[in-house]
């Protein structure tokens, strides 16, 4: 495989400023890999800040419901309510590492930049964080918490004013001051190192679920579900089912962003990946009401593994996601992301096609107090 | 040297076509011409929103392609080089874009989002009819060690696009880095640097030059000139015309001066 890539995907496509940071970064977590210190505060950061492990919930009710065992891997109770912070946690500690002072990053559903905030807060590191300007009026509590959390939130215009803006921007700003900034990408996104780097910080959930349900149930799952644009969420739970091929691994994108299902091979923010895109590898119109799906290209690991068919691809609608947001709390108790909510519309999709005793492990990404401003204008 | 950019097609390809005339008859000894891109991350806010200009009024690579073809066909001799982010390329299909750049006459591509180490597919392409008929120009910046320099070097088969600043275009910078890295290229090269990003005025140009760069590539300095009367922008033309012409007068005196 050449470096940086996954098959025919991923790469550099980068402006040759950045060239030196990305070497930088490279051999940084190289050495952060080995580094014994580095892994000591990582996992004491993971266990005592962000709450690690997280429970794998066996969802008794929706069990009964869909006609099969079904768990849930509990994402959503990780210290700010997703699974963002063990990527956020991790490169902050690399940016300290490599002595940077600032970070700078993007956020849509704002879970990333909530994470990045309190991460760069827990380690020393000042935090700015762009969000485009229809992200910050759809999500303004988070938005809000950001800069509570001590954040600096800075709105971006450019373009239309949603997370691929907001990525250029934050790009931008890591340009003007490579020496002293790290640019933390929240997804499995982006040129090299960065998909690598975000799947090595997101591995822990994979790595927990499948000791788990070894402990709960004795057995492996038939399948995972899991939701995604760049993919970090379903890279950090795939990874550690990856070599057991007859688990079937499901990725769920939205269908209003379905860069698998609509899109072709393309470059994009640095790599070489599926993405939504027209004859000229430009207009990539998303509208998925769940911020965090609005990206228009998939991550290029992800897109490797649906290429050779390792992980298959599904997609599931703004008006579907607000139904499954309902009866989740009906359900479970529980007020699923309306992103988390695209995996639970295919999980639901499934009822009555597995056996009693099969095993569904869903991984429930994030909470979605974010969004019940929508859903009470929408339900 | 005064090199020149424009994105074709803002605000509309008859404007383009006007300006980029009026940028060649006016003293620009080199041409670029860029192709409007949805996601231009090397650009400052004047070129985004002149790229966002021409993609909503229709503009497509294929009519960029169209315009330097007609400024050729208009007895045009001077260099043309094409500027394009690498998506457009790939989507295209290289094979495709590069007989396209080839037939419409353009002497080079200047890519802002492809690395040295990315080039081998694209130089493959572009080597199985003529290799010398089409340079990729390489960039040098202020972050780049020595050892980097040589690799951009070894690599270039035309001038360097040394950008002056770390930022985008239209940025402005401190020049004390820029002085650093023009000593290092010069020394080890005699090959022609060409400084870019945030040169606003012949006052610029001129210490630019004086700090021993070839030559001086100039863009949303016009741009910004022209969206001040964006709804005819044909009328800022003459302003362009007078701007260009002491831009032209900045670089020559040096030469003058070195005569002496």
């Amino acid at each position: 495989m050449t470096k940086g890539y996954f098959g025919q995907f991923g790469g550099q496509f980068v402006p040759e400023l950045l060239y030196p940071a990305l070497y930088e970064l490279e051999k940084g977590f190289e050495a952060i890999k080995k580094d014994k210190s580095f892994q000591q505060e990582y996992q004491r950061l993971l266990s005592d800040f962000a709450g690690r492990p997280t429970s794998l919930y066996f969802a008794r009710n929706t069990s009964e419901y869909l006609g099969f065992k079904v768990y849930f891997k509990r994402e959503d109770l990780v210290n700010g309510g997703s699974h963002k912070l063990n990527n956020a946690l991790g490169q902050a500690l690399l940016a300290k590492y490599l002595g940077k002072k600032f970070i700078v990053t993007e956020t849509a559903a704002g879970m990333h930049g909530v994470a990045t905030t309190m991460a760069a807060n827990v380690v020393g590191l000042e935090c700015k964080v762009f969000m485009g300007v229809k992200d910050i009026a759809r999500q303004k509590l988070n938005a809000e918490k950001i800069q509570l959390l001590g954040g600096v939130v800075v709105p971006v215009t450019r373009g239309a004013g949603i997370l691929k803006d907001a990525v250029s921007e934050a790009e931008v700003s890591w340009i003007r001051d490579l020496r002293n900034t790290h640019y933390l990408i929240g997804s499995a996104v982006g040129p090299h190192p960065f998909p690598a780097i975000v799947a090595y910080f997101q591995r822990v959930i994979g790595e927990e679920a499948k000791k788990q349900i070894f402990e709960k149930e004795g057995k492996l799952p038939k399948a995972v579900i899991a939701c995604g644009s760049g993919g970090s969420n379903a890279l950090g739970i795939y990874q550690a089912f990856l070599m057991n091929k007859e688990i079937g691994l499901s990725f769920v994108e939205g269908e209003e962003s379905a860069a698998f299902k609509h899109g072709s091979i393309g470059i994009f923010q640095g790599t070489k990946t599926y993405v939504l895109q027209d004859e000229f590898g430009m207009d990539r119109k998303t509208s998925s009401r769940a911020a965090g799906l609005n990206y228009p290209a998939r991550g290029p690991q992800l897109a490797y593994l649906y290429s050779i068919g390792r992980v298959k691809a599904y997609t599931a609608s703004d008006k579907n996601v607000l139904e499954a947001y309902t009866k989740m709390a009906n359900l479970e108790g529980l007020l699923p992301a309306f992103e988390t909510c695209h995996a639970i519309v295919e999980l639901f999709k499934r009822k009555g096609k597995y056996k009693p005793d099969d095993v569904v492990i869903l991984n429930f990404s994030g909470r979605g107090d974010k969004d019940i401003d929508t859903a009470i204008k929408l339900c | 040297m005064l090199i020149t950019h424009l994105y074709y097609g803002d605000p509309n390809k008859e404007f383009s076509d006007k300006l980029a005339e009026t940028l060649l008859t006016s003293g620009s000894d080199i041409l670029e011409i860029g192709i409007p891109y949805t996601d231009p991350v090397c650009d400052g806010e004047i070129f985004q929103r002149a790229c966002k200009r021409a993609i909503r009024g229709g503009i497509t690579p294929l009519m960029v392609f169209d315009g330097i073809r007609r400024l050729r066909e208009r007895g045009f001799k001077q260099p043309i080089y094409l500027t394009s982010y690498y998506a457009p390329i790939y989507k295209m299909g290289l094979e495709r874009f590069v007989k396209l750049a080839k037939s419409a006459g353009v002497s080079g591509l200047i890519i802002p989002d492809l690395l040295l180490e990315e080039q081998a597919e694209l130089r493959k392409v572009i080597a199985r009819s003529d290799p010398d008929s089409l340079s990729i120009i390489q960039f040098a910046t202020v972050y780049s060690s020595r050892e980097r320099l040589k690799q951009i070097i070894a690599a270039s088969t035309s001038f360097i696009y040394c950008i002056s600043l770390p930022g985008v275009t239209g940025d402005s910078g401190n020049q004390y880095k820029l002085l650093k890295l023009l000593k290092t290229l010069k020394s080890l090269t005699d090959k022609k640097i060409f400084v870019g990003f945030g040169i606003k005025s012949g006052k610029d140009a001129k210490e630019i030059l004086r700090l021993g760069a070839d030559g001086v590539i100039v863009g949303s300095a016009i741009a910004r000139i022209y969206k001040e009367k964006i709804s005819s922008p044909e009328k800022s033309l003459p302003e362009i015309s007078s701007f260009i012409k002491s831009l032209k007068d900045s670089t020559i005196k040096r030469k003058d001066k070195k005569h002496d």
